[in-house]
């Protein structure tokens, strides 16, 4: 990096810069730093905080570091050697851009700066409650090291307002988690009151980073992202599906690198784990969003936490495709159709990360990507296998899109355990299906399509029913009228508070038919707007109603078609409700259950 | 108690009430039968509540008494006894030992106190019918009983008796299915009632002999059939069973006929590649021909013809191919006429033919096709 040159900038550019408070925590201190060192091409990072930040917050880099002049220049509002004009607002390289962190810090801190450019000596500069105190030369290897110190002493207000010291210290960590996971090369150290609490080498392995901070078993349960259809490319990780967690702590999200806390991304994420996931249940993800710096505006709030996008549908789209591939990828699966290998081991595979030009998509199994993900075959049986595994591929479907595991399962076999589980084998496990739990997804997923392509049966009433109903409910009714025609019903107004129902949707299988409207109707109240929700309303309810219940017998055919039809679903694994539709025995779990290893 | 009998008599015997025996329950004596043993008879019975059997089992009896034994396990060592006499004593309170040809063994019982009361009954009035034809009767109609337990009054038979007529209806709300006999049946006024069609299978079990009579009672509660020694009680279900007369279309005017097997193996082929969830057909009804067409995404496509007699407008009607093969299945003779309106109105299907005093036919809703 050529050596920046700080300058104040114009009235009219200043102007134009989100106003507002930069430091409102500990935390806020710490990205600010952190970023600055990011912009000064650091590569190696150390942050040192003690009580929780309030007494001291020390990071220093080795970054490009600055000259005298510029050291004492940092200080100045609105001085800043990343911007010139507005019109580099549009499309930012840098994280800072607007010559306010320094000043702001020092204001409510007392602040030293030691840094070097590496041309001579270091200069070292103090500050009180914003006031220059002193400056002197002090050697120093190039780059910079902020200390700030009893912060906010001056503003017993906005001391009030912060959190227990463990809740300040959590955001503190989370934002160094947050800059760790959004710059792998770089290297960090993260030390609390005196105590190392991570060291992170420099990797090109995002995979590698989230391991050496949440360990080898977690990392172990993420599937890659990724995805570059129209613009946006998205990469990253995300659990599959079966370790979701308690809340959403392991979320982080990037923008451009810039860790953002978006909530279209989070709920682009949401829908994508919709009907997958037990309710209240969250996947952990580590998302990063690379998109022309011409489409997004980091300007819109003080300390940057949210940006916005231009064509946010496009954004939100693209994520929520990726991670919906992802989490229906086989890798996604649960170990079954893995080599289980120690962890640790993993280790020393090539970048999953997938480029632009390459999306490594771990659907075929053929990607490079995918290669941890996917069962290898190893003799030439399972050689044979995996051949004959890809050509079976259902007409319509691409291989590999849920076809191949399941061609590994003797179907002709089936057991019915206790008139609700299908128990079926294969060369490396056993796979139990909760019949109903399974005939629901498939059913749900039927039906969506169907709905889609707007061939929604209906099966004609011969004895109408009068249904009673409440004015609110009649008025649902004529608001959705379309989407209750599209569904398949056939309803008059028979007066002010009843209908008549002539028709239903085809193949509901043991519902009475007022029933099932009375379940359609009040999910449409509950559900928000959106032609997509509706659909998918109400495919759940027909799914429902439609599916075998434990307790219903199954031939072996219907039992291998249960199977099959599953295995066409896109998303396999679960119910619309989040609960699991089968459970795998793999030969690993067996040998150790039978003390095997 | 104390008794012998043959293993051929226990085993019909066993045969005949075993049916009733609920598979899950949660009230453990209903797994058993109860044997009430008399100085002149040996009775057995078995019940699930709602509906109640009991018969007479041949034998010789040595001591009175009454207890309960699981049925199936009793089954079971019946079934794999050798073909010798087989001798029942009960030991203690509740243990009875058996013991048949080289085998001795001691089944565990429940005490007969917790077996629940065989109904009584208060009517005089009784009705004889042949079994042959009761049996038919539910044959024809029982396929069509709704299986939903929201709509308990679409569980059961409809049976309506009057002097000169008879009928029994069954729907489930989307097909119907009416059979009835014309004659003289000894009953004061109209006679109307639910009976679940368990007990009127298990009825029609009874008799081996078609022109056996059936002697029937019913009271507010229960329906009491007894034929040959057996004798099924019946609790009547809830209604009131939709007033089916009314949905009954009365122009329908465009007839068609065809052979009944050809469209029903057509019905057939043609469903393998229907929806699974609505198992949808398409029949276009043309001048002297049906075209039977099902196309699914992911599944495929097929079209079959058969030859039929049709001389009215064209028309396309959705069917579920599953009710439609169902009912064609249920209609006798060799040509099934259809009767139709509109391809959203109920259509008839009934044998050209009907059998002497007979009038069977088979209502089937359509599916609505997207355009
Ligand atoms: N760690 C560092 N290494 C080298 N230069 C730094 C460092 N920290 C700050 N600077 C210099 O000080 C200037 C002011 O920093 P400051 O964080 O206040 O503003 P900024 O980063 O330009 O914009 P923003 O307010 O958006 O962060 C920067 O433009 C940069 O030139
Ligand atoms: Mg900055």
């Amino acid at each position: 990096m050529a050596q920046p040159v700080i300058h104040v900038l114009p009235e009219l550019v200043a102007s134009r810069i989100a106003a507002g408070e930069v430091v409102e925590r500990p935390a806020s201190v710490v990205k600010e730093l952190i970023e600055n060192a990011l912009d000064a091409g650091a590569t190696q990072i150390e942050i040192a905080v003690e009580e929780s930040g309030i007494r001291a917050i020390r990071v220093a880099d080795d970054g490009c570091g600055m000259g005298a002049e510029d050291a004492r220049l940092a200080f100045e509002r609105h001085a800043t050697s990343k911007i010139e004009s507005a019109e580099q607002l549009e499309s930012l390289g840098t994280f800072g851009f607007r010559g306010e962190a320094l000043p702001s810090i020092a204001s409510v801190s007392d602040v030293t700066l030691l840094t070097s450019d590496g041309r001579g000596e270091g200069m070292e500069i103090t500050l009180r409650g914003g006031n220059f105190e002193s400056e002197g030369m002090r050697s120093r290897t190039r780059g910079t090291t902020i200390e700030v110190r009893n912060l906010f002493h001056n503003t017993p207000a906005r001391r009030k307002f912060l959190k227990s010291e463990q809740a300040e210290e959590r955001q503190i960590r989370r934002a160094v988690m947050a800059h760790a996971f959004a710059q792998v090369k770089v290297a960090f150290r993260y030390v609390k009151d005196g105590d190392e609490l991570f060291r992170l080498p420099a990797t090109d392995d995002l995979k590698a980073r989230i391991a050496a901070l949440y360990g080898h078993d977690f990392a172990a349960t993420l599937v890659p992202v990724a995805g570059s259809e129209k613009g946006p490319v998205i990469s990253g990780y995300v659990s599959n599906i079966d370790a979701h967690h308690g809340n959403r702590a392991r979320q982080f999200f990037t923008v451009n690198a810039r860790p953002v806390q978006q909530p279209l991304l989070a709920q682009a994420v949401t829908v994508a784990f919709r009907d997958v996931l037990p309710p209240k249940r969250f996947p952990a993800l580590f998302l990063s969003v690379r998109i022309d710096p011409s489409y997004v505006d980091v300007n819109i709030h003080p300390t940057k936490r949210e940006v916005r996008f231009s064509p946010e549908r496009t954004v939100f789209s693209a994520v929520q495709s990726a991670v919906g591939r992802a989490i229906r990828s086989e890798g996604s699966v649960p170990s079954f159709w893995r080599e289980t290998r120690p962890a640790g081991r993993h280790a020393d595979r090539t970048s999953h990360l997938p480029t632009a030009t390459g999306p490594a998509l771990p659907l075929g199994g053929e990607g490079e990507g995918s290669a941890a993900w996917t069962y290898h075959p190893r003799t030439d049986a399972d050689r044979r296998d995996g051949i004959r595994a890809q050509n079976v591929a259902a007409p319509g479907t691409a291989p590999g899109e849920g076809e191949r595991w399941i061609d590994r399962l003797d179907l002709g076999n089936i057991l019915q355990v206790g008139l609700t589980f299908l128990v079926a084998a294969g060369p490396r496990g056993i796979v139990v299906v909760d019949q109903h739990t399974a005939h629901e997804r498939i059913l749900f997923e039927e039906v969506r399509r169907a709905i889609a392509g707007s061939s929604g049966a209906s099966q004609q009433l011969l004895l109408p029913e009068t249904i009673e109903t409440d004015p609110e409910t009649i008025t649902v009714v004529e608001e959705y009228a379309e989407t209750i025609a599209a569904a398949g019903f056939a309803l008059r107004p028979a007066g002010p508070r009843s209908v008549l129902l002539e028709a239903v949707p085809a193949g509901i299988r043991d519902a009475g038919p007022s029933v099932f409207l009375r379940d359609f109707l009040e999910g449409l109240r509950e559900e928000g707007k959106g032609d997509r929700s509706k659909s998918r309303h109400v495919a759940a309810t027909v799914a429902c109603h439609g599916a075998v219940r434990a307790g219903d017998s199954l031939s072996p055919a219907e039992r291998a078609g249960l199977f099959r039809r599953l295995a066409r679903c896109e998303q396999p694994l679960r119910c619309p409700h989040g609960r699991p539709t089968f459970l795998n025995l793999t030969l690993g779990e067996l040998a150790r259950r039978f003390q095997r290893e | 108690m104390e008794f012998k009998t043959q293993k051929g008599d226990l085993s019909r015997t066993l045969d005949l009430v075993l049916n009733i025996v609920p598979p899950k329950t949660t009230l453990p004596v209903l797994s058993n039968l109860l044997l009430d043993v008399k100085t002149d008879s040996i009775c057995v019975v078995s019940t699930d509540l709602d509906t109640t059997v009991t018969t007479t089992l041949k034998g010789e009896v040595i001591r009175e008494g009454m207890i309960t034994l699981p049925a199936r396990r009793l089954n079971e060592i019946i079934h794999h006894a050798g073909d010798d006499e087989i001798h029942f004593s009960l030991e203690d309170e509740t243990v009875v030992r058996i013991v048949c040809g080289s085998t001795d063994c001691r089944l565990p019982g429940i005490l007969e106190e917790e077996f629940p009361k065989i109904p009584s009954i208060q009517t005089k009035e009784r009705l004889q019918l042949p079994a042959g034809m009761l049996r038919r009767m539910v044959a024809k109609t029982a396929f069509a009983v709704s299986k939903d337990e929201t709509r308990p009054a679409l569980n059961g038979i409809f049976w309506r008796i009057e002097p000169r007529r008879m009928e029994m209806v069954c729907t489930d709300g989307y097909r119907l299915a009416r059979m009835e006999r014309t004659g003289e049946f000894p009953v004061k006024g109209k006679k109307e009632f639910l009976v679940s069609p368990k007990a009127l299978n298990q009825m029609a079990h009874l008799a081996e002999d078609s022109d056996e009579m059936v002697d029937i009672r019913v009271d507010n509660n229960y329906l009491v059939f007894s034929c040959a020694g057996t004798v099924v009680y019946s609790r009547l279900l809830e209604g009131p069973f939709p007033r089916y007369e009314q949905v009954i279309p009365k122009d329908n005017r465009k007839e068609l006929i065809t052979r009944r097997d050809r469209l029903m193996q057509s019905c057939r082929r043609v469903a393998i590649f229907s929806d699974s969830l609505t198992h949808q057909v398409q029949l276009s009804v043309k001048k002297n021909e049906l075209v039977l067409k099902s196309n699914t995404p992911d599944v495929g496509e097929a079209t079959d013809r058969v030859e039929a007699e049709y001389s009215e407008d064209e028309m396309d009607i959705g069917y579920n191919a599953t009710y439609l093969a169902d009912i064609l299945k249920h209609i006798d003779g060799d040509m099934a006429k259809f009767r139709l309106d509109s391809p959203i109105k109920a259509g008839i299907i009934e044998p050209v033919e009907q059998e002497k005093d007979e009038n069977y036919f088979c209502l089937l809703m359509p599916l609505r096709l997207a355009e």
